[in-house]
C-alpha cells in the first residue's frame, strides 16, 4: 500500500503529461499538491521537514534555473544577431546530409558539450541550431536529448560519478571503469538511435559502420580515461575522440560537393563565436591551474540539520546544493553571452533595441519552464525527505530479489527521472544500491555501474530536462509530445544497461 | 470560471507572479524554521500551495 502511495505522484504526472498532453507547469502543480497530501497523510511529513525540504529543493532548482536562463540568453544573443540563421545556411555546406548533421551535431557535439558543460546545456544549445538547419522542433529536441545521455555520468567533469564516490565512500577505481564499460556500449547504441530519430531504420543501416567507428572511439576514449583515473574528464576525452573520427569524414564529403557550395569558414566562425567562446571559457576555468579555485571562493552553501519525519524516517544532516557564484555553468554561459553580444554588436549585426528584445524574450520564454522545474524538484525532495523514494526502491528490490541486477538500473532511472539529475539519483540511491547488493551478495561495482548508467540514460526524459529542451525549441506546453517521442529510445537504452548489469553479475559471480 | 479565464488571458503576468511566490516562499519557510517564527512557515506553505493550484488550473 505504501509502495502504491509513493508511486502515485509519478503515475499521475506521467498520465497527465503523456496521456492528457498537459504542459509541465500544470502537471507539476498537480504532482506537487498530490505529493504534499500523501506525504502529510501517509508518510509523516511535518512542518520542520517541509520547511527544510523546500529550501533544499530551491537550491537544487536554482542550480538548474541558472543554466536554462543563461543558455536561452546565449541562444537569443546569437539569434538576434542572425547567427543561428547563418549556421543554418552554412552548415549544410559542410554536410548537407541531415543524418550526418544529426550525428555530428546532435550526438558527437552534444556529447562534447555534456563532457565540458553539464545539466541541460547540450539540448538547450543544440536544439535551436538543429531548428536552424531545418529539423522540426520535436526532432531538434529529441536528437540531442538521446545523443548526450551516455555522456551524463562522466559529463560536467564527472560530477555524477563524484557524487557516487562521495556517497558510497568507495574508491573511484572500483566504480568508474565498470560504469564506463556500460556507458560505452550505450554510446554506440545511442548513435544508431540518433540515426533512427533523424530518418528511420534505413538511416541506421546506411550509417551503421560509421556510427560503430565513431561510437567505439568515444566509448574507448571514455573507458581509457576512467581506467587511468581521469574520470572527471572521461566524457570530454571520449567525445573529443569522436570528433577526431567524424570530422575528416565530413570534410571528405564536403570536397565531393559542388565548388559553388564552398564553405565560407570566416562566416561560420563568426556565427559560432558565441559557442566557441563558451568552450574556451569552460576549458580555461576547468583546466588552467588556479583559475577555478580562485573563482570558486564565493559560493552559496547552506547547512541542513538532521530531519526526522513523524514516522521516524531520518535524513542525515548535510549541505544543500553548492552554488559557486562565478564558476557555475550558468555563470559561464552568462559570460559567453556577454562576450558574444559585444562581438556581434561590434560587427554591426544588431539593430536598435536588440538588448531589450533579447532580455524580454528570454524572460517570456523561461518563466513557464521555471515554474515547472520548481514544482517538480520540490515534490522530488519531499518524496526523498519522507522516505517515499526509498519506499519505491525497497519495494522494487524486495519484489525482484535474484533479479535485482535487472532492477538496479531502473531504480537509478526513477531517481533521475524524479529529480532530473544523474547526480541527485546517485546521491539518493547510491548507498541504498550498495547496501542492497551486499545483502543479496551481489558484486557491488556492477550494481553501482548499473545505477549511474541507468540514471544517466533516463535523465534525458526527466520532466525537468524535457522542459529545458522544449523551452529552447519553442515547444513550451508540449512537453508531453517530447516525452512520448523519447520514451521508446530511453526504454531501449535502460534495458540495455539492465541486460549488461545482469551479464556483469553472472560473470563476476562465476555463474 | 470567469476568474480562471481572466487569469489564463493574462498568463504571462500570472506566471511571473507564481515564479516570484515559488522563489520567495522557500526562503520564507527557511527563515521561519531557523528563527522559530511558525506564522511565516504557515504563510509560505499556504502561498506555495495556492501558487501550485493556480499553475495547475491555468491552461
Amino acid at each position: 500500500m505504501q509502495f502504491l502511495l509513493a508511486l502515485l505522484p509519478i503515475l499521475v504526472i506521467l498520465t497527465l503529461m503523456v496521456g492528457f498532453r498537459w504542459g509541465a507547469s500544470r502537471s507539476g502543480g498537480v504532482g506537487y499538491i498530490l505529493t504534499l497530501l500523501v506525504a502529510l497523510l501517509s508518510f509523516g511529513a511535518n512542518l520542520e521537514l517541509l520547511a527544510y525540504a523546500h529550501m533544499k529543493a530551491f537550491l537544487l532548482a536554482l542550480d538548474v534555473l541558472l543554466i536554462i536562463w543563461a543558455a536561452f540568453l546565449l541562444f537569443k544573443v546569437a539569434e538576434e544577431a542572425g547567427a543561428i540563421k547563418s549556421i543554418g545556411n552554412l552548415l549544410p555546406k559542410l554536410t548537407a546530409n541531415p543524418t550526418l548533421q544529426a550525428i555530428l551535431i546532435g550526438w558527437v557535439f552534444a556529447s562534447f558539450l555534456q563532457g565540458i558543460g553539464g545539466f541541460g546545456v547540450p539540448v538547450a544549445v543544440i536544439a535551436p541550431i538543429l531548428i536552424g538547419l531545418g529539423f522540426t522542433p520535436l526532432a531538434a529536441v529529441v536528437i540531442p536529448s538521446i545523443g548526450h545521455g551516455w555522456a551524463v555520468s562522466f559529463g560536467s567533469l564527472g560530477s555524477s560519478i563524484n557524487a557516487l564516490i562521495a556517497t558510497t565512500g568507495l574508491d573511484s577505481k572500483l566504480i568508474a571503469p565498470s560504469a564506463a564499460i556500460f556507458l560505452g556500449f550505450s554510446c554506440i547504441l545511442t548513435g544508431w538511435l540518433v540515426a533512427h530519430a533523424a530518418g528511420g531504420v534505413k538511416n541506421v543501416i546506411k550509417y551503421f559502420f560509421l556510427i560503430l567507428a565513431v561510437g567505439t572511439a568515444m566509448a574507448l576514449g571514455q573507458y581509457l580515461a576512467a581506467l587511468l583515473d581521469l574520470w572527471n574528464i572521461a566524457a570530454f576525452l571520449g567525445a573529443f575522440a569522436g570528433l577526431a573520427v567524424i570530422l575528416p569524414f565530413a570534410l571528405r564529403e564536403m570536397k565531393k560537393m559542388d565548388h559553388n557550395q564552398k564553405l565560407d569558414w570566416s562566416k561560420l566562425w563568426m556565427a559560432f563565436s558565441n559557442y566557441i567562446i563558451l568552450v574556451i571559457l569552460i576549458l580555461v576555468i576547468q583546466f588552467i591551474p588556479g583559475v577555478k579555485p580562485f573563482l570558486s571562493q564565493l559560493e552559496l552553501q547552506i547547512a541542513f540539520p538532521e530531519i526526522s519525519s513523524n514516522t521516524g524516517y531520518l535524513t542525515p544532516a548535510g549541505y544543500g546544493r553548492n552554488i559557486p557564484i562565478f564558476t557555475h555553468a550558468g555563470s559561464i554561459l552568462l559570460y559567453a553571452s556577454l562576450a558574444g553580444f559585444l562581438i556581434y554588436k561590434r560587427s554591426g549585426n544588431y539593430t536598435a533595441g536588440a538588448a531589450k528584445r533579447i532580455l524580454k524574450e528570454t524572460a517570456k520564454k523561461m518563466t513557464g519552464s521555471s515554474i515547472s522545474i520548481l514544482s517538480m524538484v520540490s515534490l522530488a525532495v519531499i518524496m526523498e525527505y519522507t522516505g517515499m523514494t526509498r519506499q519505491l526502491a525497497v519495494g522494487l528490490s524486495t519484489g525482484f530479489r535474484s533479479l535485482f541486477p535487472l532492477v538496479a538500473p531502473w531504480i537509478g532511472a526513477i531517481g533521475s527521472f524524479m529529480t532530473g539529475s544523474n547526480t541527485n539519483s546517485n546521491v539518493v540511491f547510491g548507498l541504498l544500491q550498495l547496501e542492497t547488493a551486499k545483502i543479496l551478495d551481489l558484486p557491488f561495482t556492477i550494481i553501482l555501474a548499473g545505477q549511474t548508467a541507468g540514471a544517466a540514460l533516463a535523465s534525458v526524459i526527466a520532466p525537468t530536462k524535457v522542459i529545458v529542451g522544449a523551452s529552447t525549441a519553442g515547444m513550451s506546453g508540449r512537453e508531453g509530445e517530447v516525452m512520448r517521442a523519447l520514451i521508446g529510445y530511453t526504454l531501449i537504452l535502460v534495458s540495455l544497461i539492465s541486460f549488461l548489469t545482469l551479464i556483469g553479475v553472472w560473470i563476476l559471480s562465476g555463474a | 470560471m470567469n476568474l480562471l479565464k481572466r487569469l489564463s488571458d493574462k498568463k504571462q503576468m500570472v506566471h511571473t507572479l507564481l515564479l516570484l511566490i515559488q522563489t520567495l516562499t522557500p526562503i520564507m519557510m527557511f527563515i521561519g524554521i531557523r528563527y522559530n517564527i511558525y506564522f511565516i512557515i504557515y504563510l509560505g506553505l499556504s502561498l506555495l500551495i495556492l501558487a501550485n493550484i493556480t499553475a495547475a488550473l491555468i491552461k
